[in-house]
């Protein structure tokens, strides 16, 4: 994880509690998924299943199929296209070193 | 009509006053591949391409990207040496057309598998190939699988599948790259490009052809399914009509899932695998449908059933554009010499063939039995 490259402009706003890989972060609560991973400057998520680039979110509107990860269990989730959760487990398809 | 052999400038800026040698109406994949065969050997040749509307009918656009023999011409020998010699092209023609447009083309020559789901469906595949052969003089090369040499060449063929037909010379292309490539370089060699250019009336006189306020000596239709419609007016029989393909996109997936290109399933270089393989007589509506989706969706669970666990990403419909019987129609006019119409559903397959000796065709320089090739594909056969 790095230091993120995004800042939310509105302070204070009411936190959730998401795992992402088994760690426990607060995201704000109305963020989808792409934009809490953002938030917390986890700049890839996947990786090309022919080439192994790393891929990040695109388009924030699902269309680009580029923030795929496994949400809650089920795999594959576009990351743009849900909101964050409390207790929700992501988990990103990331193999080795990133 | 002599002064236009005079002319040597690359850069037609008189084009538009003292006329162009080739008008090619239709800016397409079989447009662009003729006026790219035609100025690569003739670089002196004023050529003007008129092109349609992105909103226009673009089979161009919304094909599968096969380079398909096997089948093609099983029953018509002309088409099956010229499909044949099409793909036998595609190497050098990929090479060539990347190297200079500096656009791969991810063009593969790994062969294809027509599956088949019952053992009359395999015995009636086998025979049609065994006369692709024949026609050929054995240059069609193909083998018979039944499911456990299918299942050897690609793992994960669901139950349904009691064999396969290989034949090693198909292949597979991006078709947009394609069609770019073709651009891109017809237009850097002095192909004048005219988009958004809708033709509605084409003129013959003395000299040669009016369209669209442009003056040529030499006409050829390449407009897909307006062929008929502009054909008609120089008193060309040129019988197309549209039948409707959907095409499904799934995800991308880890690279080999696919190790063969078949009718219905391609994995493209980027990872996604392409469904389609439905044919509809809808007219001219291309749009994609619920029913037809499932049907193609279905039909590919089963044939790779592990395909059901990726998900869709995009789905179109598009209009090939189908003579009676399938094959292209090669067409000089009797009536107005020099004006040709050019009209086929393989312009992927037959780009190379289209960039290559169609173009020496209607250059007038071609002789032998590669003239009687093409000229035995002409309208003659539709003839009541």
């Amino acid at each position: 994880m790095t230091d993120s490259l995004f800042s939310s402009l509105v302070q204070d706003l009411p936190l959730c509690p998401i795992s992402l890989d088994g760690v426990v972060y607060q995201v704000p609560a109305q963020l989808t998924v792409a934009a809490a991973l953002l938030y917390l400057g986890q700049r890839t998520i996947g990786q090309h299943p022919v080439s192994g680039e790393a891929r990040a979110p695109l388009c924030h509107m699902g269309v680009c199929f580029e923030c795929m990860l496994t949400i809650d269990g089920v795999a594959k989730q576009r990351a743009c296209m849900h909101q964050v959760a409390a207790h929700m487990q992501l988990q990103t398809t990331i193999t080795g070193p990133s | 009509m002599d002064t236009y052999k005079h002319v040597l400038s690359p850069h037609h800026a008189d084009s538009q006053r003292n006329g162009y040698d080739w008008i090619i109406v239709g800016g397409g994949l079989v447009g662009a591949s003729v006026a790219y065969g035609l100025i690569q050997k003739q670089p002196q040749l004023r050529i003007l391409v008129l092109d349609g509307a992105d909103t226009d009918h673009r089979a161009s656009v919304g094909n599968f990207g096969l380079i398909w023999v096997q089948g093609k011409g099983h029953d018509f020998p002309a088409y099956a040496n010229w499909s044949l010699q099409g793909a036998d092209l595609w190497p050098q023609f990929a090479q060539q057309l990347s190297q200079q447009s500096q656009i791969g083309l991810a063009y593969q020559r790994q062969g294809g598998l027509e599956f088949a789901l019952s053992q009359p469906q395999l015995d009636e595949l086998a025979s049609e190939m065994a006369s692709m052969a024949q026609h050929t003089q054995g240059k069609f090369q193909y083998q018979v699988l039944d499911r456990s040499a299918a299942l050897a060449l690609q793992a994960g063929l669901g139950e349904s599948v009691v064999g396969a037909i290989h034949s090693p010379q198909d292949g597979q292309v991006n078709p947009l790259y394609l069609l770019s490539a073709l651009h891109r370089v017809m237009q850097s060699m002095g192909v004048d490009y005219r988009p958004r250019c809708s033709v509605e009336q084409v003129e013959a006189s003395e000299q040669g052809f009016k369209v669209v306020g442009f003056k040529t000596r030499k006409l050829v239709l390449c407009a897909g399914l307006d062929n008929q419609r502009l054909g008609q007016q120089l008193g060309m029989f040129l019988p197309v009509s549209p039948l409707k393909g959907q095409i499904l996109i799934t995800e991308r997936a880890p690279a080999g899932m696919l190790k063969y290109a078949s009718p219905q399933l391609r994995q493209t270089a980027e990872g996604t695998i392409q469904i389609g393989g439905s044919h509809e007589h809808s007219g001219l509506d291309n749009s994609a449908s619920l029913a037809v989706m499932q049907d193609i969706a279905t039909d590919a669970v089963a044939l790779m059933p592990a395909l059901a666990q990726l998900q869709l990403v995009r789905s179109w419909g598009a209009l090939r554009v189908m003579s009676p019987d399938g094959a292209p129609i090669y067409q000089r006019s009797s009536l107005h010499k020099g004006a040709f119409g050019i009209c086929c559903h393989s312009g992927v397959s037959l780009a190379a063939a289209h960039a290559g000796p169609l173009s020496d065709w209607l250059l007038g320089s071609l002789e032998g039995p590669q003239k009687t090739l093409i000229e035995a594909m002409n309208n003659d056969r539709f003839a009541v």
